[in-house]
């Protein structure tokens, strides 16, 4: 076992248990604060992928702007302790455990099958493109659509938010 | 390195964006009227449609950006649908809205861009393409569901289809990342070359999988239909008669381009999931319609069983199966958006009359809005000489073709049981009086406009079914 394997194994490991220590704790911050502990492993898987670039993405954008719009948003609510009887009611949720595990099965079974492959085994990885210089380039040449096609996405979000939230005129006076 | 464009093979899109550009931009004005606004974007609409027409006829053909976005008949065929659907929902929606006069400006234009979304998914040739048109045209539809926000069942629409939206968007996404992890490639003919090999990889059965069910859900197939007649109750009517067509039509577009042209080889596997979902889609949409007394709710009950006759065309996986699918879809989206005209029409000065049983009497007092509504009823249950009938006859036509009898037999008994539900409310109006005297607000008459148009289109295609069907069929792939 490699030096690369090892650290696979942790991060993987610290990823799985901030996951559901996200969905394990009562308190909402608590929650949030397990959901940076994920995606800083998260941004450890990536690096051992090499994709350093996303690596320091998901640790700035994810585990850092957005995670703290998260908490604002948990302290200004106030939301405190959820209680214990949640959305799930009693007889959907032994229906939720027996779909859960069904899919959990499902997920290995591919993932084992996967790995004895060899038509994915064999598949070229992609050409590595870690420098923040290489990604611009592809994303004004190659990917120059999708770039344009997301700028679009985030005008129809931006319009749809102040449509939204904007405060009636009329309502005012 | 300069990227060459061949600016005219995107001049629908082009243009749609353009449209959408300039509303955004006079939305700024506060001097002029804003009834405006949703006349700009009928006539961009219809210059984009005029366009698409021509290169169709013209039978255009190329790829743009790497192979990443196709124009061929297949996506003009399904822009033509998405324009109409798109001129015909402004034109509904003018008198609908004129009451807040304000909001208008973002409407149109979160309509833009839903429909620009949709031209992207059908001419998406690569799967990335496909899912950021499928998300430009979802985030617009979740706004426009919950439009009116002083109105506790539109914001409840709206959340709901955010939510569920979201999770399906992440089935699709997660099955776009294992066909990449067993293809190697998220480019749709790519795929296809990739996968000829005998062993298939459980990656790519496991990611056609999740494919499907991120579809079902926006598409609304059962089992994933859930969302669909809470949203169509609580969205503004313009709107749910918006997200029953133009939308549903844009899934079908990328499912059937995604299946047919980059999983062929996957065919045997998917073709008998096809089978199921469409005979469920349809049993389930069409038996729990006849319960509703909400006409809303029956609208959305009916529009997940069409789903179902239009996954025959699919299952059918054949050339005529395709362009049957098509002519299904643009048939589907012009009775649909009629019949929810026709509900808007029936507004009386406390609100719109949502329940069948308001409907009673009106043959008689309101011959018009009868009229409409009678057109509409019978051409989704399927009765000649209307458009309903030449869809379903073909969709059928070429399922038998193919050999799935069963499945035509159960679409059959399910035509025979749409039959009760949508002839009932034409019995209600002509047959039965009305228990109190409702008074009708006059009819505005781009609303009248619209639904004429949409009147003559049901019954021209229904009568000279060649009309559409010729140009259906020129347009697979």
């Amino acid at each position: 076992m490699n030096a690369e394997q090892i650290l696979f194994i942790l991060f993987g490991a610290v990823s799985l248990i901030g996951a559901i220590a996200v969905i394990s704790f009562r308190h909402p911050i608590y929650s949030a604060l397990s959901l940076i502990v994920t995606f800083f492993a998260q941004a450890g898987l990536f690096v051992l992928l090499g994709a350093h670039f996303v690596a320091a993405v998901q640790v700035i954008v994810y585990a850092g702007a957005i995670m703290v719009l998260f908490l604002f948003v948990i302290m200004l609510l106030n939301l405190g302790t959820l209680s214990a009887k949640g959305a799930i009611g009693t007889k959907l949720k032994g229906f939720a455990i027996i779909l859960g595990i069904l899919l959990a099965a499902e997920g290995i079974y591919i993932a084992v099958n996967a790995l004895n492959d060899t038509a994915v085994a064999s598949a070229e990885p992609a050409a590595i493109t870690t420098t923040t210089y290489d990604i611009g380039e592809l994303l004004f040449s190659k990917y120059l659509l999708p770039f344009e096609v997301t700028s679009l996405i985030l005008l129809a979000a931006l319009i749809g938010v102040i449509v939204l939230v904007k405060r009636d005129s009329e309502v005012e006076n | 390195m300069p990227i060459e464009i061949n600016w005219q093979l995107l001049m629908p899109e082009l243009i749609i964006t353009l449209t959408l550009l300039i509303v955004l931009v006079f939305d700024l004005f506060d001097s002029i009227s804003k009834a405006i606004l949703g006349w700009m974007t009928i006539v961009g609409a219809g210059i984009a449609l005029w366009v698409s027409i021509q290169m169709h006829q013209a039978g255009t053909v190329g790829t743009q950006f790497n192979d990443m976005f196709k124009v061929d008949n297949f996506s003009l065929f399904f822009n033509i649908i998405f324009l109409v659907s798109t001129i015909l929902v402004a034109l509904i929606s003018m008198s609908y809205l004129s009451r807040d006069d304000r909001k208008q400006g973002p409407y149109y234009l979160l309509i833009l861009l839903a429909t620009l979304g949709m031209m992207l998914m059908a001419a998406g040739n690569e799967l990335i393409i496909v899912f950021l048109g499928l998300e430009l045209m979802s985030l617009s539809l979740y706004v426009l569901a919950g439009y009116f926000r002083d109105n506790p069942a539109s914001s409840e629409a709206g959340m709901k289809y955010l939510l569920l939206g979201a999770f399906a968007s992440a089935f699709f996404l997660y099955g776009i990342a294992l066909i990449y992890g067993g293809a190697g490639t998220t480019n749709v003919p790519a795929i296809a070359e990739a996968i000829t090999a005998p062993n298939k990889s459980p990656l790519l059965l496991a990611g056609m999988f999740l494919l499907i069910v991120g579809f079902g859900f926006k598409v609304a197939i059962v089992p994933f239909h859930q969302w669909a007649p809470d949203v169509y109750e609580g969205a503004p009517t313009t709107i749910a008669a918006f997200i029953s067509a133009g939308p549903k039509a844009a899934g079908f577009a990328a499912f059937l381009r995604i299946f047919m042209e980059a999983l062929p080889s996957l065919q045997v596997e998917w073709s008998s999931v096809v089978i199921v979902l469409a005979m469920l889609t349809m049993t389930v949409g069409n038996v729990i319609a006849i319960a509703q007394t909400s006409i809303k709710r029956m609208l959305a009950y009916s529009s997940i069983a069409h789903a179902g006759y239009v996954l025959i065309g699919l299952a059918a996986a054949n050339n005529d199966g395709i362009s049957s699918a098509m002519l299904y879809l643009l048939v589907y989206c012009v009775m649909n958006i009629g019949a929810f005209g026709a509900v808007i029409l029936a507004k009386t000065e406390d609100g719109e009359s949502l329940m069948i049983s308001d409907y009673a009497g009106l043959g008689l007092r309101k011959p018009l809005l009868a009229m409409f509504m009678t057109i509409m009823l019978l051409s989704l249950a399927g009765f000649p000489p209307t458009a309903g009938f030449v869809g379903k006859f073909y969709v059928f036509k070429s399922a038998v073709q193919a050999g799935h009898i069963w499945l035509v037999i159960v679409g059959a008994i399910n035509t025979a049981i749409s039959a009760f539900y949508y002839l009932r409310v034409v019995v209600t109006m002509y047959m039965r009086e009305p228990e109190e005297e409702l008074s009708f607000t006059a009819y505005p008459s781009t609303l009248v406009v619209g639904l004429v148009l949409a009147a003559i289109g049901v019954l021209l295609i229904g009568i000279l079914p060649s009309l559409m069907l010729t140009p259906a069929q020129n347009s697979v792939f």
